[in-house]
């Protein structure tokens, strides 16, 4: 379709792109050691949030094999579950009698778990503190408000804050602690491949959003006429009117950023062999590791990403469609580790899913619905993998976990869980509590995967 | 055995039009042939000034144009609304269809003409991406069609999933949407809910009622985005939008979860039409994804269900019967006015309308003044003809109005400079897939952008800007490149010898080039309805005058380019006023 005026496109980039050579050039003219002085990629540590959109089935990611405990998730899950002998086994360390597998279409998953690399944490949810199942049934505590809703709950899960007024993120948060680690760049601590989230948005920060082909260059607004260019920096000078103001400065950001980030990803590691076949999951991650490689070059010591895969809302099509969100997650996560591994930097980075929600145990028959408790990954060099952390789920309908439709009650906060992966990024004791003000509802704060 | 299916030669819209659209929906409340009810606030029906009547068509079209301009200044607002309400739907799933022909690969016979063999590579979900861009750049019912867009991005589906591959069925729920733009809200309601499109999207095709051998229960999805999303939403408003606090100052929750669980219930039975219900597996294997779904009673649940409000309904009735209890009950809860009144307020005119004018377009939708309920063109002309919506460039200068998303800045462009009907509008198609927006493209039933989405910069000052959602970093550049792509390599003159597209006629502007400043301010009545801050209009004057134009016609040429690709750019244009 339209070869023609996608070739005049490229062409017409292609005119703009002459003056951002000129640029670079005049980058390397700089003095080496001025930039990334001090930055030696020591001290460096990110995370990377694979938000799992819609309210992925993690039921089915990661299901039980032995007999009892198969036999019981079986009759729960009637037509939606897996067959026994699709599994990948695993064997975890330090777990009670119970074996479990992950998915059929998830090998990546399964050798990472068996190597060490990932864990799983069992059953967490957003609270605004603990509850028990009658607790819950009689009203007796407080729980998050509009349950079981995809926007509500997807805020929860980046707010780290229940009952909070969900205007900033726990990434964001703190990003607004770590930025200043950073020096002088403007590119914010918090970074989005995933679009505008709540997750990265703090009191001072809010995410730089870029697509996974990287940033993109204003053409015909750059160095190549310096008197349109003035022209437009007056522009998009600061603005009275409050809407024309955040479209302003969403550009004079764009501007200065990408010039900085494009004058280093033109040098910076390739990882596009390792992301073959992942689709748009793996495309953004690969933008991340591209990211991360230039660290040094930036000067950076602290980073939070965020990427997202959508398509979990599997109420009908469940059987057809999860598998193959499943192996291009799994697909998408082995290359991203591995592309760590070849930069140095496996240790240094923790990826985790979240998710809007867990899904009813029980079918509708086409699929599942929303539910609340979920399981999630966890994966990385500084992990401490192939272990479940939290307490697995009684999947008895009608048992003591479940309250209606198979909806499960979370055993573990999403607090805890966010809390455990930012006192790793290095927060005090005191940052916690700031950055989490429902942790002390909790006994556990750190859940003890990360070393 | 392995077919294809192509389609082939294109059918102009003119030459559709011509031959005679369908007109709306049925049940249309006719409102009074001139102004709305007396609860809105009188306006002058004459524009003050041609910028007036440019920032009025930026609102109620896909973006203004000279004669746009010139029309409402002859007729005044409600004449030419009351002739847009009237004009015949301009629909576009009959043009899908007419373009398909089966290919049987392992087969002599086809249906296929030799034309439609060589136009073959053109799929049905590029003609049907294509005419949507074809009615929002050339239709001449320009108000239904914006406000049909309006209804997408609220009753939302997306050809990202399963619909992808089903493109009339997507463009008849397009059309549909047209058809009811000005009619009722209760029949839109339904003809949502009961369109295969909705039915595959929000998977309530095939929903059936508990099923104790299988051990399964009924789909919840419908249910819940029907109440949180199509009608009431979550929380109870006062009639201005407002949300309504209990006693301990909490907001106070529409429903819950047993209500979803009743609704869920009351939902079932529906599958798409001519299903078969001898047996379960017949009826699972439907496929007729075209014309409303229809109910079999042997799949509806009879129990008795809590409906929404707390509403009980006993057991024993039909799918049919439980379906209008369900739409009688949200379209009259007190919620639908406010909820839906102020979602079509941001979608047309300002991101952050006052309480009384909310108050106002939920009264209308109230009562028409005739006292007809849900009157949705009455609605759009208390939207439209709302004081707050003329004046509050003026009483709020630092606030009124919204950001326009990448898809109406692209029409904007299009329109204002009459973009070239007789060629294909294929390449369109890549536009969308550039700037990042196409309709029914949406990642999910949460639209492109929530409609309270806020910075944190605007969060602290109590506004929200949902089309910041989508305004990225990435994004902000890719669309103001190819907008940039679109006048220097697509304007007539200018334009490439290749450019697959239709080209923009700046004639008129070339012809005002000698005059930097005539020029300026012809593109800001045009693109920005009056209001370039001073600051840009000298600047931009001041460089236009330093671009040679006086040896003639090529330095004019570039003197327009250069105006218009700079007032596109600019952040008054970004927010509509």
């Amino acid at each position: 379709m339209n070869s023609r005026n996608e070739f005049n496109r490229r062409r017409f980039l292609q005119l703009g792109a002459a003056g951002a050579l000129a640029m670079h050039t005049s980058n390397l003219l700089q003095p080496f050691g001025l930039k990334g002085q001090g930055a030696d990629g020591q001290d460096y540590r990110a995370l990377v949030c694979v938000f799992l959109f819609g309210g992925a089935d993690m039921f089915n990611l990661f299901v039980p094999r032995s007999a009892s405990e198969y036999a019981t998730y079986s009759a729960s899950r009637g037509n939606l579950a897996e067959p026994l002998n699709s599994l990948l086994p695993v064997d975890s360390l330090g777990a009670g009698a119970a074996q479990y597998g992950f998915h059929g279409s998830t090998a990546e998953l399964q050798q990472l778990y068996q190597a060490g690399d990932l864990a799983l944490v069992a059953n967490v949810g957003p609270l605004v503190r603990p509850l028990t199942k009658d607790e819950y049934l009689g009203n007796a505590v407080p729980v998050p408000q509009h349950l079981f809703s995809h926007s509500d709950q997807q805020v929860q899960w980046q707010t780290a804050h229940a009952d909070g007024p969900g205007t900033t993120g726990w990434g964001g948060r703190m990003g607004d602690l770590m930025r200043a680690l950073n020096g002088a760049t403007a590119l914010p601590p918090t970074i989005s491949l995933g679009g505008s989230v709540p997750m990265l948005v703090g009191d001072q920060v809010s995410p730089y959003a870029l697509g996974p082909d990287g940033p993109q260059r204003l053409e015909l607004l750059g160095d190549e006429d310096p008197a349109r260019r003035d022209l437009f920096a007056a522009m998009i000078g600061s603005r009275r009117h409050k809407l024309e103001e955040q479209v302003a400065k969403v550009h004079r950001e764009a501007i200065e950023i990408e010039r900085q980030l494009s004058s280093e990803l033109a040098n910076a590691q390739e990882f596009t062999p390792l992301f073959a076949g992942t689709g748009e999951l793996g495309a953004q991650l690969n933008m991340v590791a591209r990211l991360i490689s230039i660290r040094a070059n930036l000067g950076v010591k602290r980073q939070v990403f965020f990427v997202g895969q959508g398509g979990y809302d599997t109420h009908a099509g469940q059987a057809g469609q999860l598998p193959l969100l499943f192996r291009q997650l799994s697909q998408s996560l082995g290359a991203f580790q591995q592309a760590l591994s070849q930069m140095g930097a496996s240790q240094a980075v923790t990826t985790f899913t979240s998710s809007d929600f867990g899904r009813t145990l029980s079918s509708n028959g086409q699929g599942s619905d929303h539910g609340w408790g979920s399981h999630a990954l966890v994966m990385g060099g500084a992990v401490q993998g192939q272990r479940i952390y939290g307490t697995m789920p009684n999947l008895t309908l009608g048992g003591p976990d479940e309250i209606g439709e198979g909806r499960l009650l979370p055993t573990l906060s999403v607090d805890q869980y966010a809390a455990t992966l930012a006192k790793w990024m290095q927060l005090t004791p005191a940052q916690l509590g700031s950055v989490f003000p429902n942790l002390g509802n909790f006994g556990q704060q750190d859940l003890g995967f990360l070393a | 055995m392995k077919s294809i299916i192509l389609s082939f030669a294109v059918v102009t819209l003119a030459s559709a039009c011509s031959s005679g659209g369908s007109t709306g929906g049925s049940g249309t409340p006719t409102p009074g042939p001139q102004g709305g009810p007396p609860t809105t606030p009188e306006i002058d029906d004459r524009p003050a000034s041609r910028a007036e009547a440019s920032r009025f068509l930026a609102r109620a079209t896909f973006g203004p144009t000279d004669e746009g301009i010139d029309a409402v200044m002859q007729s005044g607002y409600r004449a030419w609304i009351d002739a847009q309400i009237a004009m015949p739907a301009t629909l576009t799933a009959e043009q899908i269809a007419a373009g398909l022909c089966v290919v049987e690969l392992e087969s002599e016979e086809n249906e296929c003409s030799e034309e439609q063999l060589e136009e073959g590579t053109v799929t049905a979900s590029d003609r049907r991406a294509r005419l949507w861009w074809e009615s929002a750049v050339w239709a001449p019912d320009q108000l239904r069609q914006r406000v049909a867009f309006a209804l997408s991005e609220i009753f939302v589906v997306s050809v990202n999933g399963a619909l992808g591959d089903l493109a009339y069925t997507a463009g008849t729920y397009s059309d549909m949407l047209a058809s009811n733009a000005f009619g009722s809200y209760r029949t839109l309601l339904e003809d949502v809910t009961l369109h295969p499109a909705m039915g595959i999207y929000l998977s309530m095709v095939k929903n059936r009622k508990p099923d104790p051998v299988e051990n399964t229960r009924p789909d919840e999805n419908y249910a819940r985005e029907i109440m949180q999303l199509f009608s009431i939403g979550l929380v109870e408003l006062e009639a201005d939008g407002r949300v309504r606090l209990d006693g301990n100052g909490q907001p106070i929750p529409t429903y819950d979860q047993s209500v979803i669980v009743g609704m869920a219930h009351a939902l079932t039975g529906w599958n798409f039409r001519e299903a078969s219900d001898a047996n379960l597996e017949d009826w699972l294997d439907a496929r007729e994804t075209v014309g409303a779904m229809q109910p079999s009673q042997l799949f509806h649940d009879t129990e008795p269900k809590t409906l929404v409000t707390g509403q009980v309904v006993p057991g024993m009735r039909t799918a049919e019967q439980d379906l209008t209890s369900v739409l009688d009950l949200l379209s009259t809860h007190a919620n639908v006015g406010p909820f839906l009144g102020k979602q079509l307020i941001q979608r047309l005119v300002t991101s952050n309308p006052s309480p009384e004018y909310v108050g106002r377009v939920s009264a209308v939708f109230a009562d028409n003044g005739q006292g007809v309920r849900g009157d949705l063109g009455a609605v759009v002309r208390a939207i439209l003809l709302d004081s707050e919506a003329m004046e509050g460039h003026a009483r709020s200068p630092d606030t009124f109005g919204k950001v326009r998303e990448p898809l109406l800045c692209a029409t904007a462009m299009l329109r204002a400079f009459r973009a070239d009907q007789s060629v294909s509008a294929a390449g369109l198609i890549e536009l969308g897939e550039s700037i990042g927006q196409q309709a029914y493209l949406a990642p999910s039933v949460f639209n492109f952008f929530r409609p309270d989405f806020a910075t944190a910069e605007l969060r602290s000052q109590g506004l929200v800007a949902p089309e910041m959602q989508i305004t990225t970093h990435s994004y902000s550049a890719r669309v103001a490149n190819e907008l940039g792509f679109y006048v220097f390599f697509g304007s007539r003159g200018a334009a490439d010898d290749e450019f697959e597209s239709p080209t923009l006629n700046i004639d008129r502007e070339i012809a005002m080039a000698g005059d930097p400043g005539a020029l300026v301010a012809h593109l800001e009545e045009l693109l920005v309805g009056g209001l370039l801050a001073p600051e840009t209009k000298s600047a931009l004057t001041t460089y236009l005058g330093t671009i040679p134009a006086d040896e003639g016609e090529p330095s004019r040429l570039e003197r327009a380019l250069e105006a218009i690709y700079l007032v596109l750019v600019s952040p008054e244009f970004a927010v509509q006023k």
